[in-house]
This record gives C-alpha cells, sequence and structure tokens, in this order.
C-alpha cells in the first residue's frame, strides 16, 4: 500500500525492513554491524515520523522492525557483555599474578619495580578502555530503544466538574497515577496480587511458617493461589504477631493501610503536581509492584534489585507500595530524576552509568585489598571477586557519593587513605550522583511550589508522631513508674518469704540441735561406760 | 525475543586489539622475568628473598 506522504527510497527502506523482520537471523554477524542495522532503521523511523502527522500503518510496521532489531542487539549485547567479563577475569588473574611478581623484585630494585608497574597500570587501563569505547555500541542501541520509548500526556477537561485530567499513552500508568492521587481505586485483582508479592518478597514464605500461619512443608502456590479474603486472613494473622502492627478496624481498611496507595482524599491541586511533574520530567511509565530479586540470567549487571527504581530500557518508574503519601511522593521525585536524567541526555547518561559500572568493577579487582583478603579466607579464589551481593553492596556504597569522595569499605565504610591523606576517589559526577543528588532536589522545589500543602501536611504529620512519640514516653514513664512499685512490692513480698523461710529454717535447725542435744544426753552415760570399758582393756594390753 | 545465538559477537577490530593487549602482557612479563634473574644474579644464584 502506497502513502502519498512517503517518498520512494524511503518505500524501499521500509520493504527492506519488513524483509528482515520476516527473518531476523539475516542480521550481521556481531555486535557492530547489529547496531549498524538498527540506527539505520531507526533513521528511517524517526524521517518516516517527520513528514508524517498522523501514525500510518509503516510506523507501526517499522515499529515492530526495531523492536526485533533492538532484541536481535540485546542479544549480541548480552553475548558481548559475557565475553568481556571473561576477557576481564583473564586479564585479571594475570595481572595479579605479575603485580606480584613485581612486589617482589621492589625489595632488591625499587627503580626498575616502579617502571614495570607503571607499564602494568597502562595495559590495565588499556583493558578497561577497550571494555569503555566498546561499550558505545551498547549504549547506542539502548538510546535508540530509549526513543522508542517515549511516551506523551495528554489534558482533557472533566465536562462535569471542568476540571483538568490527565492521560498517558499507557492506560496502565494513568491507572497507578490516579490511584497515588486518589481519583482511582486499585480493582481488587490488583489488590491481590500486591497482597501476594507483599508476602512472598517482603514478608516471606519462611516468616509465615516460622510464625506458624502457614504449613511448614508450603511452597509459594500457597500464596500465589490464595483469593483475596484468604489473603487478607493471612496478612491478619502476621498483624498480629507484629512488633508494630497496622491499625485498621476493618479488612478493606487493613488492605488500604498496608498497600498504602491512596490513604487520603482526592486533591485535584496535589492531582495535577504529581501529573505535571510526570510530564516535565519525561512521561516515564508508571507500574506499583514489590521489588523482584533478579536472577544472574536477567542482564543486571549483577545487581539485585531491592527498591523502588526506575528502568531505562522500558523508560519505566516501578514504584514499591508506600504507607503514606509523602514518603510516595519522595520516592516519585527519586524515580522522575533518572527519568528526567535520561529524557534529558541519554547518551551520556548511558556512558555515565557504564562508567559507574567499570568505575565499580576497577574498584573492585584492583582496589579494595581488604574485599580481596576477605574473600580468599572465606575460602574463594582470587578469580571468584565478583559475588552478586558484594557487587550491590559496593555500589550503594560509594556511586550515590558527590565527585571527590573516597571509595570506603563496605564493612566499616572507612575511606582507602593513606597517612597523607591520598586515595581512590570518584573523579565524575555518577549517573546516580547527577539524579539524587543535582535534579532531585530541583524536583522537590518544583513540587513544594506547586502543591505546598503537602509540606504542610509533612509537617502536621511530624508534630503528630512527635505528639505520639511523647503521649508514649509518658505512658512508658508511668507504666515504669507502675513497675517500680510493683517491683518494691514484689520485693517486699520476697524479703517476706525468704524471712519466713529463714525463720522456718532457723526454727528448724534450732530444734533440731535441741534435738541432737537431748539425744546426746540420753546416750551420754552409756558412752562414758564404752570410754571406760576401752580404757580397761587398754591397760591390760587390748586394742578394741 | 529472536531465537538469535550469536556466537561470535565480538568484531575483528576488538579481536586484534585484545590480541595485542595480550602481547603487551607477555613482553611486560618477559622484562620482569629478566630482572629476576638479575636480582638472582647479583645474589650469587642464591633465590631473590
Amino acid at each position: 500500500m502506497e502513502n502519498p506522504q512517503i517518498d520512494k527510497s524511503t518505500q524501499e527502506k521500509i520493504e527492506q525492513a519488513k524483509a528482515l523482520l520476516k527473518d531476523p537471523d539475516s542480521a550481521k554477524p556481531n555486535i557492530w554491524e547489529s547496531f549498524s542495522d538498527l540506527l539505520q532503521t531507526y533513521q528511517h523511523f524517526l524521517d518516516l515520523k517527520e513528514k508524517t502527522d498522523e501514525e500510518p500503518p509503516e510506523i507501526a510496521i517499522l515499529r515492530e522492525t526495531l523492536d526485533a532489531l533492538t532484541d536481535t542487539h540485546f542479544a549480541f549485547a548480552k553475548a558481548y557483555f559475557d565475553h568481556n567479563s571473561r576477557s576481564i577475569d583473564k586479564n585479571e588473574k594475570r595481572y595479579t599474578k605479575l603485580f606480584q611478581r613485581i612486589f617482589q623484585i621492589a625489595k632488591n630494585a625499587p627503580e626498575t619495580a616502579e617502571d614495570l608497574f607503571g607499564r602494568l597500570k597502562r595495559i590495565k587501563r588499556k583493558v578497561l578502555k577497550t571494555i569503555l569505547v566498546s561499550s558505545f555500541m551498547v549504549v547506542t542501541g539502548l538510546t535508540v530503544n530509549y526513543n522508542m520509548t517515549r511516551f506523551k500526556v495528554r489534558v482533557k477537561l472533566d465536562p462535569q466538574t471542568n476540571e483538568k485530567r490527565y492521560e498517558h499513552d499507557d492506560p496502565q500508568t494513568t491507572h497507578f497515577l490516579n490511584c497515588i492521587t486518589g481519583l482511582e481505586r486499585l480493582t481488587p485483582e490488583e489488590e491481590t496480587g500486591l497482597l501476594r508479592e507483599l508476602l512472598l518478597r517482603q514478608i516471606y514464605l519462611e516468616t509465615l511458617k516460622a510464625e506458624g500461619i502457614v504449613d511448614k512443608n508450603a511452597d509459594d502456590s500457597v500464596i500465589n493461589q490464595a483469593s483475596r479474603q484468604e489473603l487478607i486472613n493471612i496478612l491478619k494473622k502476621h498483624n498480629a504477631k507484629s512488633s508494630d502492627p497496622i491499625k485498621a478496624v476493618n479488612d478493606d481498611q487493613l488492605v488500604d493501610n498496608t498497600l498504602g496507595i491512596a490513604p487520603y482524599k482526592f486533591d485535584q491541586k496535589y492531582y495535577e503536581a504529581v501529573w505535571t511533574l510526570e510530564t516535565e520530567t519525561g512521561s516515564a511509565k508508571l507500574v506499583f509492584e514489590y521489588p523482584v530479586i533478579y536472577g544472574k540470567d536477567e542482564f543486571s549487571l549483577g545487581r539485585k534489585k531491592e527498591k523502588s527504581d526506575y528502568n531505562v530500557l522500558e523508560n519505566k518508574v516501578h514504584l514499591e507500595p508506600q504507607r503514606n503519601h509523602p514518603e510516595i511522593k519522595r520516592i516519585l521525585m527519586a524515580e522522575f530524576s533518572h527519568s528526567k536524567q535520561f529524557n534529558e541526555s541519554p547518551v551520556a547518561s548511558y556512558l555515565t552509568g557504564i562508567m559507574d559500572e567499570i568505575t565499580i568493577f576497577d574498584y573492585i579487582i584492583h582496589i579494595d585489598p581488604t574485599f580481596r583478603g576477605e574473600r580468599r579466607s572465606e575460602g574463594h579464589p582470587p578469580g571468584s571477586l565478583i559475588r552478586l551481593l558484594d557487587w550491590s553492596k559496593i555500589y550503594d556504597k560509594n556511586i550515590y557519593k558527590s565527585p571527590g569522595s573516597f571509595f570506603v569499605n563496605i564493612d566499616n565504610d572507612e575511606p582507602f587513605v593513606d597517612d597523607f591523606g591520598n586515595g581512590p576517589r570518584l573523579d565524575y559526577s555518577t549517573v546516580e550522583y547527577a539524579a539524587h543528588g543535582q535534579i532531585e532536589p530541583q524536583l522537590h522545589k518544583r513540587f513544594d511550589q506547586l502543591y505546598p500543602q503537602l509540606k504542610d501536611f509533612e509537617k502536621a504529620r511530624q508534630a503528630q508522631i512527635d505528639a505520639e512519640v511523647s503521649a508514649a514516653k509518658m505512658v512508658g514513664q508511668g507504666q515504669l513508674a507502675i513497675a517500680k512499685v510493683e517491683f518494691e512490692a514484689q520485693k517486699k513480698l520476697h524479703d517476706k518469704e525468704i524471712k519466713k523461710i529463714w525463720q522456718n529454717e532457723k526454727l528448724n535447725f534450732e530444734q533440731k540441735k535441741q534435738r541432737e542435744a537431748a539425744e546426746d544426753s540420753k546416750l551420754k552415760p552409756c558412752q562414758d561406760k564404752i570410754d571406760n570399758i576401752i580404757m580397761e582393756y587398754k591397760s591390760k594390753g587390748i586394742q578394741l | 525475543m529472536t531465537n538469535l545465538n550469536p556466537k561470535k559477537p565480538v568484531s575483528e577490530a576488538q579481536m586484534i586489539l585484545e590480541a595485542h593487549l595480550q602481547e603487551e602482557f607477555d613482553e611486560l612479563e618477559a622484562d620482569i622475568l629478566k630482572a629476576e634473574l638479575e636480582i638472582n644474579n647479583k645474589s650469587d644464584g642464591k633465590p631473590a628473598n
């Protein structure tokens, strides 16, 4: 089908794209060429979009083609990543071996050793640089993918109330943002899904088993197959055993207060503020979910996902349900800061992100001797330094810091500095610092301008918490006073008991003594007689 | 996802670069060995440590 708005060359490109779509294996044999295919098709996509006002079917085909090409590119990227990991591992072993030998040479020939070590460091830098430069291919592919995932938000006026209503390209995002602001409610199915995630990912089946709420031999299906009401019953039992139980007068309130998505009344201004920030930061998709723990195979660069986050591949904010609005706002602004960052400068942000990973990698391999020592003492060979959880810990401890910060030991937060105060430190602004240290404060400021009430609400809430704490302290003090009196009373009672026992004992002892004395006095004449007999025989030379 | 299972994800250029880096490692190792031998000779054939 010919479209008059599309010129002949674009039409040809579309035909090529269609052919490629039919046979994805015709994609080129390495990452550089798969990348080239991807970029070319992307360029056609952009050209076509510029020429047409509405989305013709060709755009949909190109979208599909780009999706397939992006998948191909990612398959290459993953294999490429594996290749580079093996390469780093191999080089790292060789580096460590040579470093140890140079270290020995330094004892006898320090100048020669210094020269050799300089060469070794240069090789190391080349290895890392190779990876960084070639990572650009992956990055640009990701950028294409990101640009495919830019979304729009439309504003309409509600014919009844004449108030603004927002609509995201993704209906689920519209729904969730409306839930946050109290315009809509979660459906019972969504609540059931979230309760399942909560029980399995936050509370854990093992806890429920230990609390005797589910059978000891149960598996995840006990939660995954349970109805909404059954899940609520499990939650209620768990809540009853909690040291900080969620207050609720009925089941619905328990669900509301646990998931806490829209516990307050709808407020048009709050609604507009949330949607304005959503639009101004790049209209990312949004989904409510409890965090998933990624497996090794999911190409997450070995990191464990354990909180709300922003996924650049999908341009999507994953928001963990929170119990109160200020907390939701805080996390939204934190994740929107990444959305804004990638929206405004995707290539630089992707490259910085890769640089962050390499920095941490470099740090693990060459900087942190404590880490290496510990792992070896635990029986891990030097080649198995990168472990999922440690990577995550090292990343979290170091990568959020401002440029110039020293790297710290993951176990005691102490920086690695020598006697002169020198040590390895971050020499650039990381993705996390740029987002949370620079963009996020601006977003909070913007939000507070649009909806100052939340700040007042936060203040009022803090005042309420303070009042509750102070009341609790007073109750605590009162209870302490009661306890003291009770203790005194118990002590006195105890003393009295002891005294009584002691008196009884004393009495018994005296009585026993008297009884013994009486018995002694009865026996004494006999004993005297025996003594006399013994003495008598002794004088005759007989020993009795 | 496509069923593609790339066996050769790396370009020829990168393979050459990687081989070159291994050569640099080899050269360095040779010089390290030379320095170790010199130290051994100076200490009358006794081990450096």
